[in-house]
């Protein structure tokens, strides 16, 4: 089946990334793949505050309520959860399943940041093979 | 999904982008703008020893040209059954190029995203890494397949 991977870090555009994911999934006559990915704890460049255990153990039925959110709009909605470096992850499904497109927020991360850590979203636009469709996190004003 | 603008540099990638494109605005039943700014061309200026290259403005015979194929492009996505419309205009940076595509009233915009080394993204800078700092509005990024 087609399928439209949505890639969902319960950030303030996680809404509209799924918005956009389902009206793809809707238009192609394919399926939603909620993708989340927790990055693995920072070793040695130790700045970031590690992800706290309660956070991973909520995304689950997180992922779950947007999961059933969709379905209940009649999009055929499955979930996948994943752990390791964020863009790898998603890079490595996307080979296998070949979506349709794939759905994902731009990150207004820090200069600094993106030195240091990479940005996940510059890292999945170039190396995919699917189309990615990058929604702005801060809509700039006209 | 109503206004796609698609910008197109007549590469090797611009039939994959506009397959995609077409795929999109079928689906959505979206108006399609092609956008395309005419490019520099780099010329080698002679001084002594030293050979710098500079970029020098487009020659209107290639500006035509330009426009023929932008032309072109457009028919043959009317032929696919999508309304499309051209737009060319001078020389201009990233960021005058995504106002231009603000104001053509873009709610989506596809480009071709070609995968160079880090040394070319040093030297070059790379248009993906540009339009992904403050994209405007959602955009698609159609990858070298």
């Amino acid at each position: 089946m087609k399928s439209v991977l949505a890639l969902v870090d319960f950030s303030d555009v996680t809404p509209r990334v799924i918005q956009h994911a389902e009206a793809f999934a809707n238009a192609f006559g394919a399926e939603v793949v909620l993708c989340h990915v927790t990055p693995p704890e920072p070793v040695v460049v130790d700045y970031a505050p590690p992800v706290p255990l309660k956070q991973l153990e909520a995304s689950g039925p997180q992922l779950e309520a947007l999961r059933d959110a969709l379905t209940l709009r009649g999009v055929y909605t499955r979930i996948h959860s994943d752990q390791g470096p964020v863009a790898n992850c998603i890079l490595e499904w996307s080979r296998v399943n070949q979506p349709e497109i794939i759905v994902m927020g731009s990150h207004g991360h820090g200069a600094l940041y993106n030195l240091l850590v990479g940005s996940v979203t510059a890292g999945v636009v170039k190396g995919a093979t699917s189309p990615v469709m990058v929604v702005p996190s801060i809509l700039k004003s006209p | 999904m109503k206004n796609i603008v698609v910008l197109i540099d007549f590469s090797d990638l611009t039939f994959t982008v506009l397959k995609e494109v077409h795929k999109i605005a079928n689906a959505f039943g979206s108006h399609v703008t092609l956008l395309h700014a005419i490019s520099k061309q780099p010329v080698v200026v002679d001084i002594g020893v030293f050979s710098p290259t500079v970029m020098q403005t487009a020659s209107p015979a290639q500006a035509e040209d330009e426009s023929g194929k932008l032309v072109e492009l457009c028919e043959s996505l009317g032929k696919f059954g999508v309304s499309a419309t051209a737009r060319q205009i001078p020389p201009c940076t990233v960021e005058e190029l995504l106002d231009e595509a603000q104001r053509l009233g873009a709610d989506l915009i596809v480009v071709g995203c070609r995968g160079h080394g880090p040394l070319h993204q040093l030297l070059a800078g790379s248009l993906t890494g540009d339009i992904l700092r403050h994209p405007p509005c959602p955009v698609v990024f159609v990858p070298h397949t």
